[in-house]
């Protein structure tokens, strides 16, 4: 497992050279409270037990994520910045359960604790669990283990901080809303709720101070091609969304229109075939500075 | 050259570079924003005379090279966002300016209401507008496109065809107060059964919501479908035989169990070189079991000309798949003076720290 926090000498001397890198933009804001990111990317690494994913999944999506925590660093500056991948490829131990399940339950304690306001993003794999099936897990590198919602992310976020979540894994906009109690004998259900602490986020909402994104059904892999309109491949959806939302300070309802224009060519994001798929739960239209 | 000499050497270097991108940057904006203006000026439906106009923000889309194919190499896009403010209410404009021209936009009302340029009827009166003052603009033809609009009747969800000329209506209303009744047009030409996207505009509660044009992108070339869908996808089947993945253990997977009675092609138009388009035959081969890496189908790309493979990908996914029933799836003052400090300031960051950072190193060095 790696693990990347920037540590603020370092980012002080990458924001400089960053200077030069954005002077073909113009019109950045630069954030007031203290924001908090983590991004998780875990990779899997199962070959005698499929699906793991492929070499190059795994080398697109450990790339992408790094870019995306590189655009939610600088735009949260001095906020820290997590970065997690499993990494089979240089000798180092993949990403066990515990390690993945602790580290990401810690580190979503540790940013609401250092933070006012936390984004998170999270690209891999994702099954359902409990006694009726409605809780969800994010696989981890190494099966079987998993961050359950109930067990291992909602008790740790339970500041209700984590405002801003992409959950880049399938089915992850499962199980919400959710009916009061908001919970079965396997605990509050859904990573909806678990991330946000959020009852009343609507579906495509305009309003609200938490935007979740996840997916209905199947989260597609980085790698795939989007079909008919090569080469877009999903890394660049991604990528380019936070790319958007960092240097242009769109809202999520911006950025999904303008990539719809750009990618799919329909003019807005309703007309695209993502929608309905690719769900926004709450409000659409907050930015990075939420 | 000691090592003193060449810090303050590539120091100044660096800052002749930060101040000619200043320059380059200002120059390229400029030419967009100018772009921009233009646009909303005479295209959009709105009495600008009515609003301050103010940009937001301004950016050249710059994505990383190292993540897959760079799909905008080749192309230069710069992002203006504008901001249109009244007494009656606030807009947001996003113009997208592709390789020098406008093609596509996004309007937000983004409170009250907007104040029209003048009364529109319907949205095919809106349409019409939009097309006339479009063609105005752009000093271009679009007469076959307003008359196909005249053959609609009533807002309905339908297809006209004339010629090569097709034009799609679909219409969507909605209860949700910020979705309201929306209804789109969308033109393609449609040359041996593969379309090419002309316009595609779209309205909200009667306003302009957005627009993108390919016109102004992309170029259509070689339009000939030499190869059926038939053979396209025997094509893709025989390429499929050699092809293969690998696995982070470095096993390479192959020999795939394709369903060939599954398999669907689709004709789509692609780049094949700068901004010209071919058809192409998008092939999706499902597979007979999911194979390792979530991998579920394969998609390949066929050059409908000449039967060309150009690309072979995994379609896969992380392990929750729909059950089969399933339906879900289904004039400003300001910006050209806001920036010059901006821009200027960068520098002069850039230089002061470079100067700091000479005077800490001699001065470590002196000790």
């Amino acid at each position: 497992m790696k693990v990347v926090k920037l540590a603020r000498s370092r980012a002080l001397a990458l924001l400089f050279i960053s200077f030069f890198g954005m002077s073909h933009l113009i019109g950045i804001k630069f954030v007031n409270a203290y924001y908090g990111s983590g991004v998780f990317c875990p990779n899997r690494y199962i070959p005698e037990n499929p699906p793991g994913d492929t070499y190059n999944e795994i080398v697109l999506s450990t790339y992408t994520c790094y870019y995306i925590a590189m655009y939610l660093w600088e735009h949260y500056y001095p906020g820290y910045c997590y970065f997690y991948y499993g990494d089979p490829f240089d000798g180092d131990p993949v990403v066990t359960a515990s390690t993945y399940s602790n580290s990401i339950m810690l580190t979503l304690y540790a940013l609401e604790q250092s933070s006012d306001k936390v984004t998170v993003f999270s690209k891999g794999h994702c099954t359902p669990w409990g006694t009726y099936g409605v809780h969800y897990q994010l696989l981890c590198t190494f099966y079987p283990d998993a961050a359950k919602d109930s067990i291992h992310i909602f008790p740790y976020t339970n500041q209700a901080k984590c405002r801003f979540c992409f959950i880049w894994h399938c089915g992850t906009a499962r199980s919400y809303p959710v009916p009061p109690p908001y919970r079965d004998v396997d605990g509050p259900i859904g990573l909806p709720l678990a991330f946000t602490h959020n009852v009343a986020m609507t579906k495509y909402g305009t309003s609200g101070p938490c935007v979740y994104l996840g997916w209905i059904w199947l989260s597609p892999q980085f790698e795939s091609e989007i079909p008919g309109h090569p080469p877009w491949q999903y890394a660049h959806f991604a990528c380019y969304f936070f790319y958007c939302m960092h240097y242009y300070g769109w809202d999520v309802w911006y950025t999904l229109n303008y990539l719809a224009q750009e990618i799919y060519g329909t003019y807005d994001f309703e007309s695209c075939p993502l929608y309905d798929s690719l769900i926004v739960w709450g409000n659409r239209y907050m930015t990075l500075n939420y | 050259m000691k090592q003193s000499n060449k810090i303050i050497f590539w120091g100044f270097i660096a800052i002749l570079i930060s101040f000619e991108t200043v320059y380059v940057v200002r120059s390229d904006f400029s030419t967009a924003n100018a772009k921009g203006l233009e646009f909303i000026s005479n295209v959009l439906p709105i009495d600008l005379s009515q609003y301050n106009l103010t940009l937001k923000s301004y950016g050249e889309v710059k994505l990383p090279s190292d993540i897959g194919v760079n799909p905008l190499k080749g192309f230069k896009k710069e992002v203006l966002t504008y901001t249109l403010e009244s007494n009656k209410g606030t807009l947001e404009v996003i113009c997208t300016v592709t390789n020098g021209a406008v093609s596509g936009c996004f309007l937000e009302v983004r409170s009250g209401s907007v104040i029209l340029d003048r009364h529109y009827s319907d949205p095919i009166d809106a349409a019409e507008g939009f097309l006339k003052k479009y063609q105005s603009y752009y000093k271009t033809n679009l007469a076959d496109m307003i008359e196909l609009l005249h053959k609609v009747n009533s807002l309905k969800n339908v297809t006209l065809v004339s010629g090569s000329l097709k034009l799609t209506i679909e219409t969507k209303r909605s209860s949700i107060p910020p979705f309201g009744d929306k209804v789109r047009f969308r033109w393609t030409r449609v040359y041996n059964g593969c379309e090419y996207l002309v316009l595609d505009i779209g309205f909200l509660n009667g306003v302009l919501h957005g627009m993108v044009d390919h016109r102004v992108v992309y170029v259509i070339g070689d339009t000939s479908v030499n190869i059926s869908k038939e053979q396209a996808i025997e094509i893709a089947m025989e390429y499929v035989k050699n092809y293969s993945y690998l696995m982070p253990d470095m096993t390479r997977i192959s020999n795939f169990n394709v369903s060939k009675d599954r398999a669907v092609a689709e004709l789509f138009p692609a780049v094949k070189y700068a901004n010209v388009l071919y058809p192409y035959w998008s092939v999706t081969l499902y597979l007979n079991e999911t194979y390792p890496g979530g991998v579920y189908a394969l998609l390949v790309g066929v050059w409908a000309d000449n039967g060309e493979v150009f690309f072979c990908n995994n379609q896969a996914a992380g392990g929750l798949y729909p059950p089969p029933d399933d339906n879900t799836r289904s004039g400003s003052a300001t910006t050209e003076h806001s920036i010059s400090p901006y821009m200027t300031a960068l520098a002069v960051l850039a230089a002061i720290t470079f100067i700091v950072m000479v005077v800490i190193y001699t001065k470590k060095r002196g000790k």
